[in-house]
């Protein structure tokens, strides 16, 4: 990589912007809040990243393709890149003969779109933003490819096929065009009639298949053609079992769904559900039928994501449905903190937090001894608006990821019912252990102070004026939105507000803050990261005409 | 006409206080909340339906608001509730709280217009609202006294006085204006279990009381009593530039002169010390509201009657400065409403305190 060709005169611009950026990149969420409406919130994510690319056009890429930013910032990010033409936009940062003729561009979007993959449901993050480009009527060939390549290269397209059907197919009959879907549907319906899957074709019918699927796809152009074929619900069709274990046994249950286990729980319901289904009169007809046509299939099914397993604990029991679930191999922190507080916190639930929280810890965490509050209030409950429970799964998980991240934490639970911070930061510095002072102290609470407003703010300025300390005190808000700089309940001027969601929002927003200290440094390591990343974005195979 | 006595109609009750025995205060700006509750045996879970969900709201002419109780459980309104609705209809505001049987209908014909010139009338909707507690006791007068259809408009245009809110006759002006201020409201104040009433203080004078019929039913209807019902308290304290003062900064202070203990001791001294004086502020304006006697003027309009039936009674304090009502069964009070007439000068009560006081002190006269 050249130098940035950052100049002294922007910097001071892109810094602000950059820690701007990043806060709302970690804090954004496409649903509404307590305080801040949905549409609220993604007007201000876009005038963000339109104000980023205003500056140069690398911006939102870096900062979406850090690790703590959310599923809708970085959406939004790789919308607006999209809509734009590759080379449209001022390259401020990065020497446009990296950017542009060393590939560093593309290198940007596909870590950007891997890092949505990367994130949990990140597949519906990215499908979703692909139909997203069809509601904008975005399509340029460099999207063509893109979309493309992520498509047919996934390891799991046979699961993702039969569980987003509708969605591919949108995402697909746009991207080719609806002429050019036809034509490829002829071609494979052919292939797989006539040829027995094998390609056999005129030479611009395997041009148009090869250019069209197999640059993209890992895999031979049978399969290809039946997948395709199954996107857009051609019969005729026959999956075998040990070639497609999973869409065979779609092919099963669209007949009878008793013994099927490959198949998504939804999918097998919404089959069930169809009036045209031979088995809807003996099992959806009415409550009682419709409850044990449930637990069958919730007792069968064996494709459900631990994830979902966990948040389905409370419907599985109320199903009568006895199932084992591997808390271990959960990696969705707020379902296993939601279970808990809906049922109890059983001591397989809290090992598998514990070691959720080690694999979540940050490493070389800035501060080695803190002190943490948790507001343990009822309004930590969260807002009809939010589902129940979420502001406090945030703040009690992200309590802990901190504990595992410093090597010494201290912590302190508001005691009464209403938020008393104040008392709770009393008891904390008079718990400071003098050999072990705290570098840091965290106060996690939504920034409603019941005891009377700015009380916590006055008895920490006094603290701070009468022993001299300079120990830094971050607020972390779990109430999170695009708009918290304006919005988000401070505590005051004595403390550094941060809004997250997820503790992996932790790093980038403290590192927000600390990028101060050397902004271009900072951009620098980033876009050699980018540099390094290993993506590329077609998988080919060659066929021979 | 009978009389009752504040402490009667609040019996059972008590201020929420936390670990240290201090009431707990909750605060914003100039306005103050201080919570009550009771033994659990007092709360009449199972009694009532949600008052929410269960009524649908229909009228037929201007100034009345039916309500079909579709609930298998009776239903006690929450005081002054409106219906706005999104339908091309009038909206409508009670004056009062009501009791309605289980499976009843019944209308209320001294409710009243607040949106203007609209016409129509709303058929089975749920879109309730709240009037808000600044003009509770002329909406409580206009109930009583009032005149029609129109009877609640110059409470609304007090309202857009009060809230800068260019209401004119329409209340859904003022909503429009400050909803987004008033969801906030909601996430300010916190609801503590075993919730059963309300104390509100404005720059630390007592303005309403409420008690609910059970703890279900505070949380119930919490969320619209703060965001609608007391929500326009602290909008007026904003709109009026109070702020809250720094107690704690000048407890410290004064503790500071006398004491030699480490800044921590001291911190936590002050905090302690602050809230005591929190606690014995409105402890003392409590104190002088206990002496308050009521007339209750048995009020018959709306209320599903009947032998068991709950009875709804008008109440005016002697000395005159507190209106309100209270639903009551025999001896138990379910529903308590009480608000602060605005001309009212709390010292008032202090002189007739005093000379009370000063009465008891007093020998009998003897030879």
């Amino acid at each position: 990589m050249k130098n940035l060709v950052l100049t002294q005169n922007m910097l001071s611009t892109v810094k602000q912007s950059l820690i701007d950026g990043l806060t709302i990149a970690s804090g954004s969420k496409s649903s509404a809040t307590y305080y801040h409406s949905k549409d609220e919130q993604m007007k201000a994510i876009r005038t963000q990243i339109k104000g980023l690319y205003g500056l140069s056009k690398e911006l939102p890429l870096i900062i979406a393709s850090q690790k703590g930013a959310t599923g809708r910032f970085v959406s939004e990010v790789l919308l607006n890149e999209f809509k734009q033409t590759q080379k449209g936009g001022a390259c401020n940062i990065v020497n446009p003969i990296d950017w542009y003729d060393n590939g560093l561009s593309d290198k940007a979007l596909l870590s950007v779109l891997n890092n949505l993959a990367g994130t949990d449901n990140g597949i519906t993050y990215v499908l979703r933003l692909f139909i997203d480009l069809k509601n904008e009527k975005v399509n340029n060939e460099r999207m063509r490819k893109i979309v493309l390549g992520f498509i047919w290269g996934q390891d799991n397209l046979e699961f993702y096929a039969m569980k987003y059907r509708n969605k591919i197919a949108q995402i697909l009959r746009h991207v080719y065009g609806v002429k050019k879907t036809s034509i490829l549907l002829s071609i494979a319906q052919k292939q797989i009639n006539i040829h027995g899957g094998n390609l056999v074709g005129t030479q611009k019918e395997i041009g148009i298949v090869n250019n069209a699927i197999l640059k993209y796809f890992n895999g031979d152009s049978t399969r290809a053609f039946k997948l395709l074929l199954f996107l857009f619900k051609k019969s005729g069709v026959e999956y075998g079992e040990t070639e497609f274990p999973l869409l065979s046994q779609y092919q099963k249950a669209q007949t009878d769904i008793t013994d099927v286990h490959n198949v998504p729980e939804e999918v097998l319901l919404g089959l069930v559900s169809n009036t045209k289904h031979p088995q809807y009169h003996t099992m959806w007809t009415n409550d009682l039928q419709k409850e044990a046509t449930k637990a069958m299939i919730r007792k069968n099914v064996k494709v459900t994501s631990v994830n979902q397993q966990v948040r389905q604990t409370k419907s599985t029991a109320k199903l009568g449905v006895t199932k084992t679930v591997d808390l271990q191999k959960a990696t969705d922190f707020l379902a296993l903190y939601k279970t808990g507080y809906e049922t109890s916190f059983t001591p397989e639930l809290n090992v598998a937090i514990n070691a959720l929280a080690e694999k979540k810890r940050i490493n070389d965490f800035f501060y080695k001894s803190i002190g943490v509050i948790i507001d343990d209030s009822a309004s930590m409950t969260g807002h009809k608006n939010e589902s129940k429970n979420t502001p406090r799964a945030i703040a009690d998980f992200t309590a802990k990821v901190l504990g595992k991240s410093a090597e010494v934490a201290t912590y302190v639970k508001t005691r009464d019912e209403v938020t008393d911070l104040a008392t709770s930061f009393v008891e904390l510095v008079k718990s400071e252990n003098t050999a072990r002072p705290y570098d840091a102290i965290f106060i996690l609470t939504d920034g409603y102070e019941n005891a009377y407003d700015g009380l916590t703010n006055e008895v920490i300025s006094i603290y701070k004026q009468e022993t001299g300390s300079q120990i830094p005190i971050f607020q972390i808000s779990p109430i999170t939105s695009a708009e918290m700089g304006s919005n988000v309940r401070k505590l005051g001027q004595d403390v550094v507000t941060m809004a997250i969601n997820n503790p992996t929002a932790l790093q980038p927003q403290i590192t927000a803050r600390l990028l101060e200290i050397d902004t271009k440094m900072w951009l620098e390591n980033q876009v050699v990261a980018l540099e390094a990343a290993p993506v590329k974005r077609t998988k080919k195979i060659t066929v021979n005409a | 006409m009978n009389t009752r006595e504040f402490t009667e109609l609040l019996k059972g009750c008590r201020p929420v206080k936390d670990s240290d025995g201090n009431i707990i205060v909750q605060s914003i700006l100039n306005m103050q909340i201080v919570c009550l509750t009771t033994d659990k045996e007092y709360s009449l879970d199972t009694r009532f339906a949600n008052p929410l969900t269960a009524l649908k709201a229909s009228n037929r002419s201007y100034g009345e608001v039916g309500f079909s109780n579709e609930a298998d459980k009776e239903v006690i309104v929450p005081t002054q509730m409106a219906v706005m609705t999104k339908q091309s209809a009038q909206n409508h505001g009670m004056t009062k709280s009501g009791y309605i049987g289980a499976k009843t209908s019944t209308t209320f014909h001294d409710a009243g217009c607040v949106q203007g010139s609209q016409g129509g009338h709303f058929r089975g909707t749920q879109e309730f609202r709240m009037l808000p507690v600044s003009i509770r006791e002329m909406v409580f007068d206009a109930g009583k006294d009032g005149d029609g259809y129109s009877r609640i408009y110059p409470a609304i245009r007090e309202l857009g006085r009060q809230t800068n809110s260019n209401t004119g006759e329409y209340l859904d002006k003022y909503f429009n204006k400050y909803d987004k201020k008033l969801e906030q409201f909601i996430a300010h104040f916190e609801r503590p279990k075993n919730l059963i009433g309300t104390i509100v203080l404005v720059d630390g004078e007592i303005i309403a009381i409420d008690k609910f019929p059970s703890f279900t039913y505070a949380e119930q209807v919490w969320d619209i009593m703060i965001r609608d019902c007391y929500g326009a308290l602290a909008i007026m304290s904003e709109l009026k530039s109070r702020s809250t003062g720094q107690e704690f900064t000048e407890t410290y202070k004064e503790l500071k002169k006398s004491h030699q203990a480490n800044v921590i001791d001291l911190l936590e001294k002050a905090l302690k010390k602050t809230k005591a004086d929190m606690t014995a502020s409105v402890h003392e304006k409590l104190q002088e509201v206990l002496e308050l006697t009521f007339n209750a003027t048995l009020d018959t309009e709306g209320h599903t009657s009947g032998a068991r039936a709950p009875k709804s009674y008008r109440l005016e304090s002697t000395p005159s400065g507190y209106v309100g009502q209270v639903i009551s069964e025999t001896e138990y009070n379910h529903l308590v409403s009480v608000v602060k007439r605005d001309k009212f000068d709390p010292n008032t009560l202090r002189e007739i305190n005093e000379l009370r006081k000063m009465a008891r002190r007093q020998d009998r006269f003897s030879l």
